[in-house]
Parts: C-alpha cells; sequence; structure tokens
C-alpha cells in the first residue's frame, strides 16, 4: 500500500466528526433515562413517606432500585467525556498535519493529555506513549477502581 | 427548605443530583456552568452549592474562587463533583475555597451523608 496516498487529515476529521454526531444523536435519548430515573428516584421517595407499612416497605426497594439506576446512569456521562476527549484528540492530529510547520511531537502530546480529566485516561496514555514522552509506567486503572467514587472534605 | 445549588454541563447528571436532593426533602436550583451559577449566586444565597470542575465559560474551581468572595458564601459549604480525581487538582480546589471533593459517579446514599454532615 502506498502510504504517500492516504488521506490522513481528512479521514481524522471524518472520524472526529462521526464520534460528534454519535455524541449528538445519544445525548437526547440519555438525558430523557435519566429523566425517567429521576422520576423513579422521586416516587421511591413518595411511597417511603407513605403511613401504610406495606406502601412504604416497598418505597424503601424502590428507592434503593432507583439509586442504583442513578449510580449506573453516571457512567454514560464518563463514556461521554471520554469520546468528548478522543474527538478533540483527532481535532488535534488533524490540525498539526494540516498545518504547514507540524509542532513538535511533545506539544502535541501534552496538549492531548491535557485534555484528559480522568486519572485512568490519564494512565493510560502514559503506559501506552511511555516511549515518546518518558512518563513514568504507571499501571492502568482496574475496572474495581473505576467503579470506585470517593469523598474527600478538607 | 435548605436549598442546594447544583452546578454541571450534563443535563443528566443534574438530573441525577436533583432526584437524590429533592428526595432527601431538598430544594434545588440548577445552573450549567459556573458564570451561570455564580450570576444566580450573586442575588439568591443558598445552604449549598455542588459544582462540576470541567465546565464551559467557567470551570468549577474559578466558580469557588469566585464565590469566596462574595459576602454571604465565606462560610457556605462548596463542594466540587467531578471525574478528576487527581491530588494535585484536588489541591487547587482546596485552596480555591472549596470544602470538600466527590468523585463521580456519586453514591446518592453518601452523597446525602455528607450533606448532613456539612448542614
Amino acid at each position: 500500500m502506498d502510504h504517500e496516498a492516504i488521506p490522513f487529515p481528512p479521514l481524522l476529521e471524518l472520524t472526529s466528526t462521526q464520534l460528534e454526531v454519535a455524541l449528538q444523536n445519544s445525548a437526547s435519548q440519555v438525558e430523557r433515562l435519566a429523566q425517567s430515573v429521576a422520576a423513579f428516584a422521586r416516587l421511591g421517595a413518595e411511597m417511603c413517606a407513605s403511613s401504610d407499612p406495606q406502601v412504604a416497605a416497598q418505597g424503601v426497594r424502590v428507592t434503593a432500585e432507583a439509586e442504583r439506576a442513578m449510580f449506573a446512569m453516571q457512567f454514560h456521562d464518563q463514556l461521554a467525556q471520554r469520546v468528548e476527549h478522543v474527538r478533540d484528540a483527532l481535532g488535534d492530529m488533524h490540525d498539526a498535519m494540516a498545518a504547514p510547520r507540524p509542532p513538535h511531537v511533545e506539544a502535541l502530546l501534552e496538549v492531548i493529555r491535557g485534555r484528559y480529566t480522568m486519572e485512568d485516561e490519564r494512565r493510560l496514555f502514559d503506559v501506552m506513549l511511555a516511549h515518546f514522552t518518558q512518563a513514568p509506567h504507571a499501571p492502568a486503572t482496574s475496572d474495581t477502581e473505576a467503579l470506585r467514587s470517593s469523598v474527600e472534605l478538607f | 427548605m435548605r436549598t442546594i445549588l447544583t452546578v454541571d454541563d450534563s443535563t443528566s447528571m443534574r438530573q441525577m443530583v436533583r432526584a437524590t436532593l429533592q428526595s432527601a426533602g431538598y430544594g434545588v436550583v440548577e445552573a450549567a456552568d459556573g458564570q451561570e451559577a455564580l450570576a444566580y449566586a450573586r442575588g439568591n444565597p443558598v445552604d449549598l452549592v455542588i459544582s462540576d470542575v470541567n465546565m464551559p465559560r467557567m470551570d468549577g474551581i474559578t466558580l469557588v474562587q469566585q464565590l469566596r468572595q462574595l459576602p454571604g458564601y465565606r462560610l457556605t459549604p462548596l463542594l466540587l463533583l467531578t471525574t478528576e480525581s487527581s491530588q494535585e487538582k484536588k489541591m487547587e480546589g482546596k485552596k480555591a475555597g472549596a470544602t470538600g471533593w466527590i468523585v463521580k459517579p456519586f453514591n446518592p446514599t453518601q452523597l446525602l451523608a455528607t450533606l448532613t454532615r456539612l448542614l
């Protein structure tokens, strides 16, 4: 295959646009789903406040299920953020390749890494691009770590 | 009724936070970014603020800094709720005046327990 003939900039732009369209198409449906889960949680709270012990007991179960659904729903938010970071990185690569004077590879990698907001994104970047960035070889976050939420009061 | 201002550019995240808070009897006001939240806070006192960090127009850490300049917000609990978990960013939040840092995904029961401690 003649690598010189591969049109990288338009392909990068196309891939970035495909991701953008996927994000936009799913956004309204996810908002609808979130509304339903929120309504479910409100219903659970109302049932818990009932003077009828049976209804109140059912309310506790509904509330627990709604809480599990709310926790799970937040992973879509994480997914959307990660896809946005990939989309933006593709845009950065497109701009670098299309520029008359491309930036130094380290500068480009710094811009891409700087877009990340999650620790496991940064770790993955460091592990996979250690050769280019001289970053310490950190292990990728485990599935268990990614599921952990934490509260820290200062 | 205690009122909480929740700030996030994700509509679905705001809905999740709103549902959690309303189920515990809190009043909820929403803003889509730091600038909108600050504009609301200038004319309306709230009992607590829960804000995302990475948002367009004004991020959560800048919002915390700006809120701490307002007379009515010097002692108000300001929580940052974010996917960001680096120590460096947490320290930025603490230095700006945040009361606490919660990493998403949040656990509704854990969030409500935190609010009970602070209010």
